[in-house]
């Protein structure tokens, strides 16, 4: 499988999605993408076919909440938002990031 | 993905990909829309959308994938496999199945037993609040369940840790049978409160309440209660029976009731029939001893109460126990707490949550759980054997599992799939074991019996046991069909495929092997030890004859005739029945050998010259004039009763007890007298003679008394004297076959005592069996556990050599191309096979080592660590085995060097 330079990292997606709705409040998958999307300039994009499992994974963790709703222009949608456990998940990603990106960059600083 | 949340998908999961899919629709037609506003046509909008959400099929399976139904599915597909490979060789199924049904089978139908009579709870309200009072701290004695009724009524009164305290009581009644024949029926006696303390619901009508308990009987005649089985069994399940008569021991009572199917009684393995107040005693004993003024009475009962709630059966204890020492001073007679066994008694608080200790429990728990341990080892054994042949059946896949790794075939997905064939096997062997269970059961039963010959063990097989066995051994199975499916995982296609022969050596079949050969020598070793027990417990001299001598004990205690009379009309009886010519010769006696139960009692010599000065404890049997001559049992000096002779102050001794109490001299014309007045009883609770000096008058042979596992105790006969012809006696007639004496008997009762039913006939030999029964199925299922372990060993071994020698073909095929001769290869393969065997020899003599302990007090006449036994088993397994591995051997010895070698 050969991934385009932009696609998200792998298990990073998990820490996108939550930082989004810790921000966004409620928000429909769609409306994810395209806040992820617009935030990072395009930089990143959100591989769309599995953002929909990620989800749905996420939902069962009980990382976030769901529920159908109708959007701006009265389309069904499934609208998330994070729930308490989430936001402590999304502490432990950012940590988690954190230490990731200072190695990272420890090792070109030095390699 | 958790286990739980993808088990509730499976509940929706329609509702989850469809809520995928309307969602991924959103976000197509949003996609699309944006694209449009951009400037887009709809067509071209769309086809990008589609390609932006990426490969969207895929992505909609992986997402499907994360369902359980999805997962359900292949996990059909891997079973489907399983049952096509299975198929595809149908003697490994047959040997695989057959091996856990009969592991399952023999576990299920042993545990229930163990299970109905020792552990189950009674089938009550709350059953683990219900607590006993017994006596304990009775020398060497086992604890009594029972205390004196007017206790009970005294604690009833003055104690505070009960609800309410109850008194139950097992009798052996005569019912007339619908062809009306009238027979021997155990029926429960129970105090008013009885069925309330348990909270016990009827089936029909009501049961026994405090109205139905009073002396001299209720305004309306005898209430009854009939259980749920004798409902069906005597009256065809007929709702009308409430308010019928019958004639229970010459006493017409009322049918109130009926019990709930469930309800079996409080003592496990015996289920009354009938249920009766607690006074109904007074009608069966023909006298009153339960409302006498005295505070003593001869009528005990076992107490069962239910504790109240926050009282531990712990806090009752420290109350009873505060106030045994008045209690037992004042309910018991004096010379009970004289009694030196006695003396230290105590009262106890007991669990009462499976009822009430019973005979067969005390009886037949020891022999239970040794069937359990050895039905275990069997269970380990099938694993064991199942493991390994798949291990054998594995080896000859391997290059199946090479093909299908090499296209791609996930480890954990072989590992599946084998574990499918596993559980296929497993299930198909449980539903198998069931039946097995279901029969064996019943063909357990009958082996489990009174010694008295009185009702056989009452128990059903049990579903919630079969479920726990069969969910035991699927566990197992799954757990020994692990460890070859991960090996089937680990195959590695590269070297698999390139050559057959460089496949690693396998070691594990070795110890398979081995571990079947040590299982297998322990039960054969246990099985011979207790067959040999068996045939000295049957083969050695009781001192009377067997199968001449049959019983028949009358229940002429209903009759009319008390004291010298009624001795008379037994005398009348034994005259009559003699003078037929079916008949050699008949007594009466008090008790008869090899039912469990004797009175002992101390007794000091009279004499001038060498005594031994302390008393002496002799087992004491009432007799009438003609036993000994009846029983077979020699007079070696003196002679025996005679008719006149009705006191108790002549007697006859055995050679024992003459040995013990006049060493050096002879005993015939000496004195005895008792040392002290009550004499000790077990297994029954019936009086002793009177204290006496008596003259000794004859000495007879030796003869085995309670049990046949003990050696003849010293044994001091009496005459039948008035007090103890208060009891019922037991007829013995010796003549050359049963239905002759049978036929005179019945026309001597027809004569003499007309009204009197025919109860069970039955000889000494099958008292004897019946004596044995736990014995007996024991011994039988060792046998028949230990053929099975020979031949599952000698399955075991031949999978395991055969799987070798096909590996090995190539090095047999270098080494005969060599020059290595038939017989150099046969002994190779042999060496292999006696190798294991070795193993599991030294193996299996350690465990025996372990095992002895339990085994041990099953055994007469054998050691447990007898040489020449576990060399003979030893040997046997050597044998059977070297034959399992003849066919390998030739097929060893028969290889092709050129084709060997041109194979790889």
């Amino acid at each position: 499988m050969v991934q385009s330079k932009n696609d998200i990292l792998q298990g990073t997606l998990a820490l996108l999605v939550l930082k989004t709705l810790a921000r966004g409040g409620r928000m429909h998958g769609y409306a994810i993408t395209a806040h992820i999307q617009r935030l990072s300039a395009d930089l990143l994009r959100v591989e769309e076919g599995s953002l929909y499992p990620a989800l749905h994974r996420m939902a069962q963790q009980g990382w976030l909440s769901a529920e159908w709703g109708l959007t701006e222009k009265n389309r069904q949608a499934r609208f998330y938002t994070i729930t308490k456990a989430g936001r402590r998940q999304l502490q432990i990603e950012e940590e988690s990031w954190e230490r990731l990106c200072s190695g990272v960059r420890r090792v070109l600083a030095y390699a | 993905m958790s286990w739980l949340a993808r088990l509730r998908n499976v509940f929706r999961a329609d509702e989850v990909s469809d809520e995928i899919d309307r969602e991924m629709a959103f976000h197509l037609t949003e996609r699309a829309d944006e694209l449009v506003a951009g400037g887009a046509s709809p067509t071209e909008a769309r086809c990008e959308a589609e390609r932006r959400f990426g490969r969207y099929l895929a992505q909609r399976e992986t997402t499907r994938e994360r369902d359980l139904l999805v997962w359900l599915e292949t996990l059909l597909g891997d079973f489907r496999y399983g049952l096509r490979a299975l198929r595809r060789s149908p003697v490994f199924c047959v040997a695989a199945i057959l091996t856990v049904a009969i592991g399952i089978g023999a576990n299920t139908a042993v545990f229930t037993l163990l299970h109905g009579l020792l552990l189950r709870s009674l089938p009550v309200r709350n059953p683990q609040d219900l607590a006993r009072i017994g006596l304990t701290n009775l020398g060497d004695g086992p604890p009594a369940p029972i205390i004196p009724y007017k206790m009970i009524q005294q604690l009833r009164r003055e104690q505070r840790s009960f609800v309410d305290l109850s008194a139950w009581r097992q009798e052996s009644v005569t019912v007339s049978d619908r062809d009306g024949m009238r027979r021997w029926h155990q029926a429960g006696l129970v105090s008013g409160n009885g069925f309330a303390v348990l909270g016990a619901q009827p089936r029909l009508g009501r049961l026994i309440d405090e109205s139905d308990d009073v002396p001299g009987a209720p305004v309306h005649g005898w209430p009854m209660v009939v259980s749920d089985g004798f409902w069906r069994d005597r009256f065809g399940a007929d709702p009308r029976v409430i308010g019928a008569s019958l004639e229970v021991s010459g006493m017409l009572v009322t049918i109130v009731g009926v019990t709930a199917p469930s309800f079996h009684g409080l003592w496990p393995g015996v289920e009354p029939k009938l249920y009766l107040p607690l006074q109904f005693v007074t009608v069966l004993q023909g006298r009153d001893d339960l409302n006498t003024p005295a505070p003593t009475s001869a009528v005990w009962c076992a107490a069962i109460g239910r504790l109240k709630p926050g009282v531990s059966q712990a806090d009752a204890n420290v109350e009873i126990g505060a106030s045994q020492t008045r209690l037992l001073r004042e309910f018991t007679l004096p010379a009970f707490l004289q009694n030196p066994r006695f003396r230290n008694a105590r009262l106890k608080v007991d669990s009462a949550r499976a009822g009430l200790p019973s005979f067969f429990g005390l009886m037949y728990s020891a022999p239970l759980f040794l069937m359990q341990g050895l039905v275990a080892i069997v269970l380990v054994l099938c694993c064991v054997n199942v493991s390994g042949l798949m291990m054998s059946k594995l080896h000859e896949r391997r290059h199946e599992f090479a093909v299908r790794t090499a296209i791609g075939a996930g480890r954990a997905r072989l590992v599946r799939q084998y574990l499918a064939e596993s559980f296929v096997i497993a299930l198909a062997g449980a539903a198998l074991g069931a039946a097995l269970a279901w029969y064996g059961t019943y063909w357990l039963v009958p082996f489990f019996r009174h010694p008295n010959m009185g009702t056989g063990l009452s128990l059903q097989p049990d579903h919630t046991v079969f479920v726990a066995t069969a969910t035991l051994a699927v566990a197992t199975t799954l757990f020994f069909g692990l460890w070859p499916a991960w090996r089937a995982g680990a195959s590695d296609p590269g070297t698999l495929l390139k050559s057959r022969t460089a496949a690693q050596r396998r070691t594990g079949g070795r110890a398979f092997v081995a571990v079947q050969v040590a299982l297998s020598l322990v039960l054969v070793v246990s099985a011979t030890l207790l067959s040999r027990s068996l045939v000295h417990l049957r083969g050695e001299p009781t001192g009377f004859g067997l199968d001449h001598v049959t019983i028949q004990t009358p229940p002429f205690h209903v009759l009319p005739q008390k004291g010298m009379a009624k001795l008379d009309l037994y005398q009348r009886m034994v005259d009559r029945v003699a003078q037929s010519p079916g008949v050699r010769s008949a007594a009466v006696t008090w008790f008869t050998p090899m039912t469990g139960s004797q009175v002992t009692a101390t007794f000091q010599a009279l004499a001038d010259g060498a005594t031994a000065p302390e008393g002496v404890t002799l087992a004491c049997n009432s007799v009438g004039p003609g036993y000994f001559r009846t029983m077979e049992t020699a007079i070696f000096e003196g002679r025996e009763f005679e008719p006149q002779e009705r006191t108790g102050d002549v007697c006859v001794l055995n050679q024992a007890a003459a040995a013990s109490l006049f060493p050096r001299q002879s005993a015939v014309g000496r004195y005895v007298r008792t040392a002290t007045n009550l004499g000790t009883t077990r297994g029954g609770d019936r009086p002793l003679p009177e204290p006496v000096t008596c003259r000794v008058v004859g000495l007879a042979q030796d003869a085995k008394f309670a049990n046949l596992n003990e050696p003849p105790p010293r044994t001091i006969y009496f005459p039948v004297t008035p007090d103890v012809v208060e009891g019922n006696l037991v007829f013995l007639l010796n003549g050359p076959t049963k239905a002759g004496v049978i036929a005179a008997y019945s026309d001597a009762l027809r004569e003499i005592a007309p009204t009197m039913p025919l109860v069970l006939f039955a000889t000494l030999r099958e008292q004897m069996d019946a004596a044995l029964g736990s014995q007996r199925a024991i011994t039988f299922l060792s046998s028949f556990f230990a053929g099975v372990a020979l031949l599952l060993s000698a399955i075991g071994l031949y999978g395991m050599l055969s799987s070798s020698v096909t590996q090995r073909a190539g090095e047999i095929g270098i080494r005969a191309a060599l020059g290595a001769s038939r017989g150099v290869i046969l002994r190779m393969v042999f060496a292999d096979a006696l190798r294991a065997v070795g193993i599991g020899v030294g193996m299996g003599t350690v465990a025996l080592f372990f095992a002895g302990g339990p085994i041990r007090h099953m055994l007469y006449g054998v050691s447990v660590f007898d040489l020449t036994t576990v060399v003979a088993a030893a040997a046997l397994l050597a044998l059977v085995v070297l034959t399992a591995s003849f066919w390998p051997a030739r097929r060893a010895a028969s290889v092709d060097p050129l084709r060997a070698i041109r194979a790889d």
